[in-house]
């Protein structure tokens, strides 16, 4: 996925001038930035297009991951997976519900009493159905335990092995993804999106910054 | 559908509404008694009484529970989720006010029954039911509209409480101009027809007052798709 001379203004405050978006498939796009300089908001561009600069081919074919694509907290895990299976293939779902070892999470509980770590566990499953090719992750090992992260991070390179057509952006600021999973490495520096080839160099700028 | 009526169920959603028309049946009942100090209640009474309280508050009890029905999924940010299992603003809203009204309806219809066996006398049973029902299917109606273009639910029932209150005096104002804004109201002219109705051994409304009601919900109707149609983008971006 390529966009040149991309600019994202919003509300009058410019988060990226003029800067070369390009993103691999097969692998996981990391972009790592600072708090507030524009990484939810170039998640949320994907879809909304404020930018002027996102192409209907794009837009038609981007799952967005996040805190504001949440799925109904007040039905059970039972009940969500049976209505998605109605929906999407069924197969898909076990296979998906298997690689993020949803077993242990009790199917008659509502969502909202979940912990955080099951409830992202089944906003990826939800939300990876719609196989769509560009998948967009923001912040989905935010306030997490260990463990889930782990478990997460280890769900995303099985993910992107099996799928390698996919491109996957993982938009974080915990800099323990780039260590677990291997990818491209970008990060937001000065209204602009740079890639680094190493990770301990893209750390170094990320932490000196 | 099906995930909606699950909704309503562990929201207590259902829970509230039973609650609504209970308390609005009592207080239909217990301002005749405790107000106008009626001694012997005639079903009568009772039916017109609840019908009043139905039209005259009804927007204010029903207000809270439709906004919350549906600008929940705002603040929970479950839009997304919604256009991924295929919905659109369309079968988005209009599933939601399907299962709301078909609850209503299941209650309003609990309600008259229930009256009805008490005094024995189901003269009036399907009048008051079209009455009550059109007149909560206006409430989903608007309210579901206004809820749908507000971002949160206190937004939803204050412009809500403001429609309504802009409504009456209009139709205060003048009935004749204004009259088609809000049929159901005190002061407007359908209001006594029906206690004339209730009061008589005729059976049912005129065939004018009734083609009214229908074409006032089909015009609410077509002002919330036209209202849908252009809030396309709005709401994704309110779910985000």
């Amino acid at each position: 996925m390529n966009i040149a001379n991309y600019t994202l203004k919003v509300k009058g405050k410019t988060l990226l001038q003029d800067t070369d978006l390009h993103f691999s498939s097969g692998k996981i796009n990391h972009v790592v930035g600072k708090n507030g300089v524009g990484k939810s908001q170039l998640a949320k561009d994907f879809l909304l297009n404020n930018s002027k600069r996102i192409g209907r081919d794009i837009r038609q074919n981007v799952s967005l991951i996040s805190s504001s694509s949440n799925i109904p907290n007040d039905v059970s895990k039972d009940f969500l997976l049976h209505f998605m299976s109605k929906k999407f293939d069924a197969e898909m779902i076990d296979k998906i519900a298997h690689l993020l070892n949803l077993d242990n999470i009790d199917g008659k509980v509502l969502i909202k009493n979940l912990s955080d770590g099951q409830k992202q566990k089944l906003k990826l499953l939800s939300f990876l159905l719609e196989d769509k090719n560009i998948i967009v992750l923001d912040e989905i090992t935010n306030s997490l335990d260990k463990k889930t992260v782990i478990e997460i991070h280890g769900f995303l390179n099985k993910y992107i092995q099996e799928n390698p057509e996919k491109i996957i952006i993982n938009i974080t600021h915990d800099l323990s993804d780039l260590k677990a999973i291997e990818g491209d490495y970008y990060i937001f520096n000065h209204q602009e999106i740079q890639q680094y080839h190493s990770v301990d160099k893209l750390i170094e700028v990320y932490i000196n910054e | 559908m099906k995930l909606e009526f699950k909704k309503s169920i562990s929201n207590k959603v259902i829970i509230i509404l039973g609650a609504m028309f209970v308390f609005l049946f009592l207080l239909g009942y217990f301002l005749l008694v405790g107000i106008d100090k009626v001694s012997n209640v005639t079903p009568e009474m009772f039916f017109f009484s609840s019908y009043t309280v139905a039209t005259q508050f009804g927007l204010m009890l029903f207000s809270f529970v439709i906004a919350f029905f549906i600008n929940r999924e705002y603040s929970n940010k479950n839009i997304l989720f919604y256009k991924l299992i295929g919905e659109n603003i369309y079968t988005f809203f209009y599933k939601k006010i399907a299962v709301l009204f078909l609850e209503c309806f299941a209650f309003i219809t609990l309600g008259l029954l229930i009256i009805s066996l008490m005094y024995h006398d189901f003269s009036h049973f399907a009048l008051l039911l079209f009455l009550f029902s059109a007149v909560i299917l206006q409430y989903i109606l608007i309210i579901g509209t206004i809820s749908v273009l507000c971002p949160n639910i206190l937004i939803s029932i204050g412009v809500s409480i403001v429609y309504w209150m802009t409504s009456v005096i209009l139709v205060a104002i003048s009935n004749k101009t204004f009259g088609f804004i809000a049929p159901f109201e005190a002061g407007n002219t359908m209001y006594p027809r029906i206690e004339r109705v209730l009061q008589s051994d005729n059976m049912t409304l005129g065939s004018n007052d009734v083609l009214f009601i229908i074409l006032y919900l089909v015009s609410i109707i077509i002002i919330n798709a036209i209202v849908l149609r252009f809030s396309k983008t709005r709401w994704i971006k309110m779910g985000l």
